[in-house]
């Protein structure tokens, strides 16, 4: 089934005139050193470079008419109305109790369509036109089975757009970025839970989280307190024994995820395509990207 | 037993004369404004900054008079004389035939002491002043297991001397380093054989491998015949499934080897102390780094 909205237009990156009107200290600059800016500093310095200004601009970008699906909503669905369905772990009853339990307001917490502990969505048993996850990419201890999950239910020109930390803002400041040959050896054990380096790096090896002191280049203190940090995450993986604890496993940049999405589509190891990447924004720590699965031309 | 036979003062990192004299543009500076080239940009130049030109220089901070043990010398001993024995994983004879497999020189290979095909260091029975390995530690499966292996094998105040490939440097230039958790997982997996990852970064995603290159900026395209570099890797990897893969299996910049020693050193992994980093020079694709067993005070 084709996507009725397989030839919506997106945003470009970057957007000659938004790009000007955004940024006044370039007005004069002609259209090619404007090129030319942007890739060298404009996208590190986290210009605004288009119509988007906001994740909820991102957001909007999926037609209101479109079937969607929104994983993991939680407390503050992104995605609201007719043709929205949520996917999550826990009931509408129980994540209420969940958000309470957590001191958070309960009121957004939707009616969730799919539910699956495991978080395993083969649960969900039709397609949408666009499926959305906001901080959830980054939790999947097999990337590729997530990437894959995903293209099953959409349909052909369907697009997963996604919200992503970039790593370089937020505590996992000092990690790497993660490399396909990570990713593929998550895929060949076929992993459900996350490793012990996964949960180590989380306890012990993150920093703050204040996105403005890291464009600030104030990035914490690397190993701070690693003594009592590393043993605590090896007591929590201890007692965890095996079950699911909800750490990061992947570290991106706008830059690592297109080369990786890129490596897993080289390698067959997904048909989605990078449409587009959003670049990170300055005093942001997230940054936006739409996969789409390729529609297969009819006669 | 505390070794004082190669209790020796080894240079220190930046000595200011040394300094001066090997970089000539910089003879005008006065100390302070020496130090503070250094920090910011001798080091990142890979600016000589003491005593020491080469690897061979390195070696000879190792005293003729200590007891030493050198890991893996095939073809080339970094040590000679008579108070230095031999370990690898084959005997003399294996190592020549390899050796001339390989089209390499096989005169300098060395009598090996002590033979283990699976790089076992606990078949060494003797204690020594010195243990010295080149490009060998970042084989190693477990890296903790190995530095506490190497401890037992040396005297108190004994020290390890490491050679190790810079990844900037060499073909592993576009591979993370190392984390402190990746080391950890490991140990407690009681690694033996490399991870998947490795195999595949090794074949898959590794570089060129000229030094003078990546000093100058051209390392080469990342993810270059990336699909066919990869069906190989796999098929050798499902091949050899129980067998040992010999891969890098640890990436270390001076500053990342530095930090992770530390950290073990933090956690009790380690008694090793890091005594001295030689950061790697212009053009070279290795750094040097001594470690310390820590001596424990005997009561009075």
């Amino acid at each position: 089934m084709i996507s009725e909205w397989a030839g919506l237009a997106l945003p470009d990156m970057l957007d000659l005139e938004a790009y000007r009107r955004w940024n006044p200290d370039l007005a004069r600059l002609a259209d090619a050193d404007l090129v030319r800016h942007y890739i060298e500093y404009g996208e590190t310095e986290g210009r605004r470079s288009n119509a988007l200004a906001w994740r909820t601009d991102f957001v909007a970008l999926i037609p209101p008419a479109a079937d969607a699906l929104e994983i993991g909503p939680f407390n503050s669905p992104l995605l609201r109305g007719p043709n929205v369905r949520y996917f999550d772990r826990l009931t509408q009853a129980d994540l209420i109790e969940r958000a309470r339990f957590l001191k958070m307001p309960a009121e957004g917490v939707p009616a969730i369509d799919f539910v699956s502990e495991a978080c395993d969505l083969a649960v969900v048993d039709r397609t949408f036109d666009a499926v959305l996850s906001s901080h959830a990419i980054e939790h999947q201890p097999d990337l590729i089975a997530h990437l894959r999950a995903i293209e099953r239910l959409l349909r052909e020109g369907g697009r997963y757009f996604v919200l992503a930390p970039d790593k370089r803002y937020c505590f996992d400041h000092f990690f790497a970025p993660s490399t396909v040959a990570e990713v593929i050896q998550a895929h060949h054990e076929r992993r459900t839970s996350h490793t012990l380096k996964s949960v180590l790096d989380a306890y012990a090896l993150t920093t703050h989280n204040e996105p403005a002191r890291h464009w600030a280049n104030d990035h914490g203190t690397y190993m701070e307190n690693v003594e009592s940090r590393i043993r605590e995450g090896l007591t929590a993986f201890a007692e965890a024994n095996g079950a699911y604890m909800d750490v990061h496993a992947w570290f991106f940049t706008p830059r690592s995820l297109r080369l990786l999405v890129l490596a897993l589509q080289s390698l067959g190891y997904t048909s989605l395509e990078l449409e587009r990447i959003y670049p990170t924004r300055q005093n942001a720590n997230e940054f936006w990207f739409v996969l789409r699965k390729p529609a297969a031309f009819g006669p | 037993m505390i070794s004082d036979r190669a209790d020796v003062a080894l240079p220190q990192l930046l000595e200011l004369d040394a300094y001066r004299r090997f970089n000539p543009d910089l003879a005008g500076l006065p100390d302070p404004e020496l130090v503070k080239h250094y920090i910011v940009h001798g080091e990142r130049e890979g600016r000589r900054s003491n005593a020491l030109g080469s690897r061979a220089d390195f070696a000879a901070l190792v005293p003729p008079g200590a007891e030493a043990l050198e890991i893996g010398p095939f073809n080339n001993p970094l040590l000679c004389g008579e108070r230095v024995r031999y370990f690898d994983v084959l005997t003399r004879a294996g190592l020549i035939e390899r050796a001339q497999q390989m089209g390499l020189p096989p005169e300098r290979t060395p009598e090996i002491d002590y033979v283990s095909t699976d790089g076992d260091l606990t078949v060494v029975d003797a204690v020594f002043d010195v243990v010295l390995s080149s490009h060998s530690i970042e084989h190693q499966t477990d890296l903790i297991a190995h530095l506490n292996t190497v401890a037992r094998l040396l005297h108190e105040g004994g020290r390890y001397f490491v050679l190790a490939p810079d990844k900037r440097y060499c073909f592993d230039h576009y591979m993370n380093p190392s984390s402190l958790a990746d080391v950890l997982e490991a140990h407690y997996e009681r690694r033996t054989r490399h991870t998947l990852a490795n195999v595949l970064s090794n074949g898959a995603l590794s570089t060129h491998n000229d030094t003078g290159r990546h000093w100058a900026g051209d390392h080469g395209k990342y993810l270059e015949n990336l699909r066919a570099r990869y069906e190989a890797t796999l098929t050798e990897y499902d091949r050899r499934k129980e067998t040992y893969i010999d891969v890098h299996g640890w990436f270390f910049t001076p500053a990342s080897f530095k930090a992770i020693v530390l950290a073990l050193q933090t956690l009790g992994h380690t008694s090793f102390e890091i005594e001295r980093i030689y950061p790697t020079r212009f053009n070279a694709n290795e750094f040097w780094a001594v470690l310390r067993k820590r001596s424990v005070k005997s009561a009075p």
